[in-house]
């Protein structure tokens, strides 16, 4: 597989918002050296709401694009990544009516139910879809069975061939989107 | 969820560890399968010896007809 793998991480605990910056900044940097992240390995144990009381490992993997074999400069993504959420306490709406208790914009009256299995999942997946990640390491290990369940409810309505499978050979497509940041 | 962790490498098992996969997910396609947690690492030398005859005399043939039947794309170990 021509790629590299580039980080490895134990967030343990850490929250989406954490989950989706650190995204945004790998993709990011990524980007500025025409690299896109092409696999994310996510094993959520346990979550509840927003936070991920326990996230296995991350293992991303990044493959250059066509003709810039140019390995990527990654000094600093820690720094990058934004954990400021971190014990304090969470945007989350109502246990019971679902309404929301800060609400910053008008349609976050109403939220899903905080306790919903996979809500974290479904809402982080878009922002690894968006930086290009095509390839999800799940496992019946991982949460004995519950994350094959919300990777499978997040890559559904996906296509995934929209980027080329790298094991063909064949030189990764050029970026339709360019990197854009998920809020 | 309620269940328990069992290693098995062997035939039936990695068929049935697709099968659950495929009902869980609820997907149409499996890029790649990967044999994970075999090494001395995990089991301790031993045990893994055992695990490692059980892949390659049983096991391997799953991972073959597998690939072959176009279950899943690419199959590998890690």
């Amino acid at each position: 597989m021509n790629s590299l793998p580039i980080s490895t991480w134990r967030p343990s605990p850490c929250n989406i918002s954490f989950l989706r910056a650190a995204i945004n900044s790998i993709a990011r940097r990524l980007n500025q050296t025409r690299h896109k992240l092409r696999l994310i390995t996510i094993g959520i144990i346990k979550s509840v709401g927003d936070d991920i009381l326990s996230l296995q490992c991350s293992l991303l993997w990044a493959a250059p694009l066509h003709g810039h074999p140019k390995p990527p400069n990654l000094s600093g993504i820690r720094e990058g990544a934004s954990n400021a959420n971190m014990g304090k306490a969470p945007h989350r709406p109502h246990q019971t009516t679902g309404h929301h208790p800060r609400p910053r914009h008008r349609h976050h009256g109403r939220q899903p139910h905080p306790h919903y299995p996979g809500r974290g999942t479904r809402q982080s997946s878009p922002a690894a879809w968006d930086a290009g990640v095509r390839y999800v390491d799940t496992a019946p290990f991982y949460g004995v069975g519950a994350a094959e369940h919300r990777v499978g409810d997040a890559l559904r309505d996906k296509r995934r061939d929209d980027c080329g499978p790298v094991h063909q050979g064949r030189p990764p497509a050029a970026p339709q989107n360019r990197y854009r940041p998920v809020r | 969820m309620p269940f328990n962790v069992i290693y098995d490498y062997s035939y039936d098992g990695i068929m049935r560890s697709v099968e659950d996969s495929y009902q869980r997910l609820g997907l149409a396609r499996i890029d790649i399968l990967y044999v994970h947690d075999i090494g001395a690492y995990q089991h301790g030398p031993e045990l893994n010896a055992q695990h490692f005859k059980v892949l390659r005399e049983s096991g391997y043939k799953a991972l073959d007809e597998l690939r072959r039947t176009g279950v899943v794309s690419a199959s590998a170990s890690a």
